[in-house]
């Protein structure tokens, strides 16, 4: 698919796919802004995948993904893997489990998160590149939300 | 019959803090909310809770008490 470019924001000239690997929050929030055409069309593309990206194969199939919440700062602390037997009570008293990755977490935790969602774009990295050092290119970011990573 | 005088009441200062408790139920209601996808609610305790330990803090930093 041929993403657009961005012809406006902070990150201009980047494609939405770029931006929700660079700053997660900036994209939903964008979301609800009156986008148009093509990136109106793209970003409702976007968001169902970006919220509902499956833990990798690889990590077994029992597995959920635990949202560990920041009380003192306010937003997401951390993110982790744990065995979904685990996860079934609906994790622990400062956690929750989904059965999937949700890069909204922390801006629907807190709105202006950017720790929290440098910690969810570094576990997706991790789970899916091995290691948070890998370098998102605009043709890694775009092909990553073209291929089918995403539960229905 | 004896009525209590204000020597029988327990020192305040003596008395364990609800603060932590109060930080534990707010931690625990919030995951709770987040878990069935109620992310105003959860959002609202954590800010909460993050108002409380602040004021604790400062609090604190004033008295020099830990």
């Amino acid at each position: 698919m041929n993403w657009t470019a961005l012809p406006f924001s902070k990150h201009r000239g980047l494609s939405l796919p770029q931006a929700l690997f660079t700053e997660p929050g900036w994209f939903f929030w964008a979301f609800r802004l009156p986008l148009r055409e093509s990136l109106g069309y793209e970003a409702s593309l976007l968001y169902p995948r970006a919220t509902r990206i499956r833990v990798p194969q690889e990590a077994g199939d029992q597995t959920a993904v635990e949202y560990v919440l920041d009380t003192r700062a306010g937003g997401l602390a951390a993110v982790q893997l744990v065995p979904e037997a685990v996860g079934g009570d609906g994790g622990g008293s400062r956690s929750f489990t989904k059965p999937y990755i949700d890069l909204s977490i922390p801006s629907q935790l807190a709105p202006f998160d950017k720790t929290g969602g440098r910690i969810i774009v570094d576990f997706l990295k991790v789970s899916y590149f091995g290691s948070t050092g890998h370098k998102m290119t605009r043709e890694r970011c775009e092909r990553f939300f073209d291929t089918s990573h995403f539960r229905g | 019959m004896r009525l209590a005088d204000v020597s029988d009441q327990p020192d305040p200062a003596a008395l364990p803090s609800p603060v932590p408790s109060f930080l534990e139920a707010c931690a625990r209601l919030a995951s709770e909310a987040a878990m069935r996808g109620d992310f105003v609610r959860a959002r609202e305790l954590i800010e909460k809770a993050a108002r409380v330990t602040e004021s604790v803090e400062r609090s604190s930093a004033k008295t020099g008490t830990p």
